[in-house]
């Protein structure tokens, strides 16, 4: 039944990715002042940014989870949350660079919303790493990273209210004329039933991982193997 | 005389050429609507005649087509680069989470056929 569900789901957000690009680069009107084409890069670049937060979000919760109860399931949401934060936050930071050349014609600016989406990415790089390699008790170490990075999002999402920066304000998206803000919103769905399908997928592994692991560890002490 | 006679007419469209830019100039610079009769009725014309309206569009409507093909083109390489990263890393994402998920199935193959072994003997 589950396995059903899920399929009904990746088959649906398989269909909404060919069919994003077609109403991103046909519905949706070009925007004449300033952007220009180039303003279709926000379709994808904002829903993006918006999973890495909710990623880093879900990744804080269930380290705090983890922590508190020291249950393993937790520990396998927070890894694959944390691993799907950096597919995330890498896609943003990219399209972000590749999108400043033309609007600003800088690759890269120290401004506040950007050096901070750098900050909370390598947070969240910090956290896989640790997690990875860090050997016994890491998840611990790690689960208290995780919470630190989740405590940097709203400050990341208010940095372009409290600094003065390049980056559009947060206001963009509601003042959106309703043409643009159907297929931005169609965007934001798609990326958001692709996001809950990759973190269900991940947790599973990393919840299979850690089976095995037990697995091991209780042949070896009954010297079964 | 007759020299002079000669360099009358290039002096002449020198001199129109010359006022002629600068009362251009100064037309930009008060931007005063141009009225003329024969405007508005060519306006009135062509409001009333379809046919008309439709050979102009398609006169025009080559010209159009390039200009906005080309100004697509001075920007869409950004655009394809971005969404070139987006489905690449998406798609390598993917691959890692089945190899992953793969490297676990030989695990658990593993663990089956020495739970086995370990009972028969």
């Amino acid at each position: 039944m589950k396995k059903t569900v899920y399929g009904i789901f990746a088959l649906g957000a398989m269909a909404a990715f060919v069919w994003a690009p077609f109403r991103i680069f046909y519905e949706a009107p070009i925007q004449k002042t300033v952007l220009f084409f180039n303003q279709k890069i926000f379709y994808y670049h904002v829903p993006c940014a918006s999973m890495l937060f909710l990623a880093v979000i879900i990744c804080g919760v269930a380290s705090f989870g983890f922590l508190k109860t020291r249950k393993g399931v937790y520990d396998d949401v927070a890894l694959a949350a944390g691993d799907c934060s950096i597919l995330f936050g890498a896609i943003t930071l990219l399209t972000g660079m590749i999108w400043a050349k033309p609007a600003w014609n800088v690759w890269w600016q120290w401004d506040a919303r950007l050096t901070m989406s750098l900050l909370l990415w390598m947070t969240m790089v910090g956290y896989v790493l640790v997690r990875r390699y860090g050997g016994l008790g890491a998840e611990r170490l790690a689960a208290g990273l995780a919470f630190l990075g989740s405590v940097n999002v709203p400050l990341v999402y208010f940095s372009v209210k409290i600094w003065r920066t390049f980056h559009p304000p947060t206001s963009t998206v509601p003042n959106l004329p309703t043409s643009m803000a159907k297929v931005f919103g169609f965007c934001m769905l798609t990326f958001l039933v692709f996001f809950v399908l990759l973190l269900i997928l991940r947790t599973k592994i990393a919840e299979n991982k850690r089976r095995i692991y037990a697995c091991n560890e209780q042949g070896l002490d009954a010297g079964l193997f | 005389m007759k020299k002079h006679t000669l360099l009358l007419p290039l002096i002449a469209f020198l001199c129109g050429m010359f006022f002629a830019t600068g009362s251009a100039a100064s037309q930009v610079k008060t931007a005063a609507p141009y009225k003329s009769p024969q405007k508005q009725m060519c306006n009135a014309e062509f409001e009333k005649d379809a046919v008309w309206q439709a050979e102009i569009k398609d006169r025009f409507r080559g010209d159009l087509h390039e200009e906005e093909s080309a100004s697509m083109l001075r920007n869409n390489k950004h655009v394809v680069a971005a969404y070139g990263v987006i489905w690449v890393m998406m798609l390598g994402f993917m691959l890692y989470m089945y190899f992953g998920q793969r490297g676990l199935s030989s695990e658990i193959t593993r663990l089956e056929s020495e739970l086995k072994k370990a009972a028969s003997s």
